[in-house]
């Protein structure tokens, strides 16, 4: 009797880990614009590097068997922290965020590159020029947060021309290659 | 100054132009038949090579700023045409028809991917017929001042405007309007030099529908998506206008000086002023941002035109 009790309670156990591991095979988590940073890093006149923020940013990712991530960056919430600065990159000479309002990526394809580490390849949009991109992005932690939400966070860079992308003001001052870190951080969805 | 702005922005357009120019054999006394629209063809040719050195050209323009080249194309092939037509109503229908399309380029960026909703449509037909009235309005003017007239003044007045354009596009955010406009300025100062050595060897009224395409759509890119004020653009629209005083039949008669003075006045009393209030606004911002907290809605008075940054996170 006794033995039979402890089968049970080994069987339920087995049927809930199973279980656990089915939904993080297909976990979706909607990103938190709040506590997700993407920023650029430019060399500005071959002397020192220059950053600079988005402040807009949303999207999901799953994780999982067929793991995804969406992200869509508001062009318009670019920010160094200078207010002509700024108002110069949402101009046509950059951003042109009147015409281009968002910079979005859509993941093709997320590989397993080592423990905790990812390749995702997908199609970067800026300046409303659509390329396909591919960068390394690792699992940075997990926690349960006050509100009974789980989130956890990935961080990434992923370097780029901007020329590639029709941006090719002031290329002689401000580099072509520009650097970008994503470091997002979503909420599991039930 | 970068030398290679120079050279590409200035040197390279300005060779384009002579080259064109020189085609047309501006020493004959004889005029041929290529002869009418190479002014207008040089202005293009110099924006062509300018744009083409300094950023490349598009087939497929996606950016507003890519689509200026093929606005310029536009404006030759309508010079060309105009200089065959001269008058009448295909002149008028040139000038609307590269007014459209000048109108659709500066415009249909803003109206998204989507369905356009019932407001927008009035928006955007409003938008296209406002810039095809400024656009054949200018033209119009253009061709009356280049009617008759063949000496340096009027390539000087010219260059004039556009240098005032050029300061006003540069304080209004957009560097590379500013930068493109060297391109004409380096072209009219060919036009000016040759007219100024060959006497009455060039015709100017093909220089009309390329200078009031060009200048309509960088202003247009200034005011749409840059921080052009409407009041430095309604200056810079009035300083042409303004030139039709010289048009006077008693204002012809005057000495070569006067002629000069009064010309440089009227163009440049507009284009002063045009500068003038984007240098304002320029300064008066840099001044706001000087003393204020540069992430802008961290203090009491909330800049309207800041996005909100939502820094206040749960």
């Amino acid at each position: 009797m006794k033995a039979s009790r402890w089968l049970l309670v080994a069987a339920f156990s087995l049927g809930l880990i199973a279980v656990d591991s089915d939904a993080r095979a297909a976990d979706t988590y909607k990103i938190d614009g709040s506590h997700s940073s993407v920023i650029f890093k430019i060399k500005h006149f071959g002397a020192s590097w220059f950053y600079g923020r988005f402040f807009k940013v949303e999207g999901n990712f799953t994780v999982g068997k067929k793991s995804s991530v969406s992200l869509r960056v508001d062009a318009n919430s670019v920010a160094t922290f200078s207010k002509k600065r700024d108002k110069h990159l949402r101009g046509a000479d950059f951003f042109n965020v009147k015409q281009f309002p968002a910079i979005t990526f859509e993941s093709t394809s997320v590989d397993k590159a080592g423990k905790g580490a990812y390749k995702v390849t997908g199609k970067l949009t800026l300046h409303g020029v659509t390329k396909s991109v591919n960068f390394k992005m690792s699992y940075v932690g997990s926690g349960k947060d006050p509100w009974g939400g789980f989130r956890t966070g990935y961080f990434g860079t992923l370097n780029i021309k901007r020329s590639d992308y029709g941006m090719k003001y002031m290329l002689a001052g401000l580099s072509d290659e520009v650097e970008l870190t994503l470091a997002i951080e979503g909420v599991k969805q039930k | 100054m970068p030398l290679d702005v120079i050279l590409y922005g200035g040197f390279l357009p300005a060779a384009a132009a002579l080259l064109i120019l020189l085609s047309a054999s501006p020493w004959r006394i004889k005029l041929s038949a290529w002869h009418s629209p190479t002014a207008g063809l040089a202005v293009v040719g110099a924006y062509w090579v300018g744009h083409l050195s300094q950023l490349g050209l598009s087939f497929r323009p996606t950016d507003i700023v890519q689509w200026l080249p093929w606005v310029a194309l536009v404006g030759g092939c309508a010079a060309f045409g105009e200089s065959l037509i001269r008058q009448g109503w295909r002149q008028w229908l040139i000038r609307i028809v590269a007014a459209l399309f000048l109108s659709w380029v500066l415009l249909h960026p803003l109206t998204g991917r989507g369905m356009l909703l019932y407001g927008q449509w009035i928006w955007f037909v409003g938008g296209i017929g406002l810039v095809t009235a400024a656009t054949v309005l200018l033209w119009a003017i253009f061709w009356r001042l280049t009617r008759g007239e063949n000496g340096p003044i009027l390539p000087l007045s010219l260059i004039v405007l556009v240098v005032g354009s050029s300061a006003v596009l540069a304080l209004s955010g957009t560097a590379v309007m500013a930068q493109l406009s060297g391109a004409l300025i380096t072209a009219l100062g060919i036009v000016f030099l040759l007219s100024w050595r060959f006497g009455n060897g060039l015709e100017f009224h093909s220089l009309s529908g390329p200078l009031a395409l060009i200048l309509v759509a960088q202003w247009g890119i200034g005011l749409l998506y840059a921080e052009m004020t409407v009041s430095s653009l309604s200056l810079l629209l009035f300083a042409p206008f303004l030139l039709l005083i010289t048009r006077a039949p008693r204002l012809r008669q005057t000495g070569r000086l006067v002629a000069y003075l009064v010309h440089l006045f009227l163009v440049a009393l507009p284009v002063s002023g045009a500068v003038g209030f984007s240098a304002m606004s320029y300064f008066h911002e840099s001044a706001a941002s000087s003393s204020a907290p540069a992430t802008g809605n961290t203090g009491d008075s909330k800049d309207e035109d800041e996005p909100d940054y939502d820094y206040d996170v749960d």
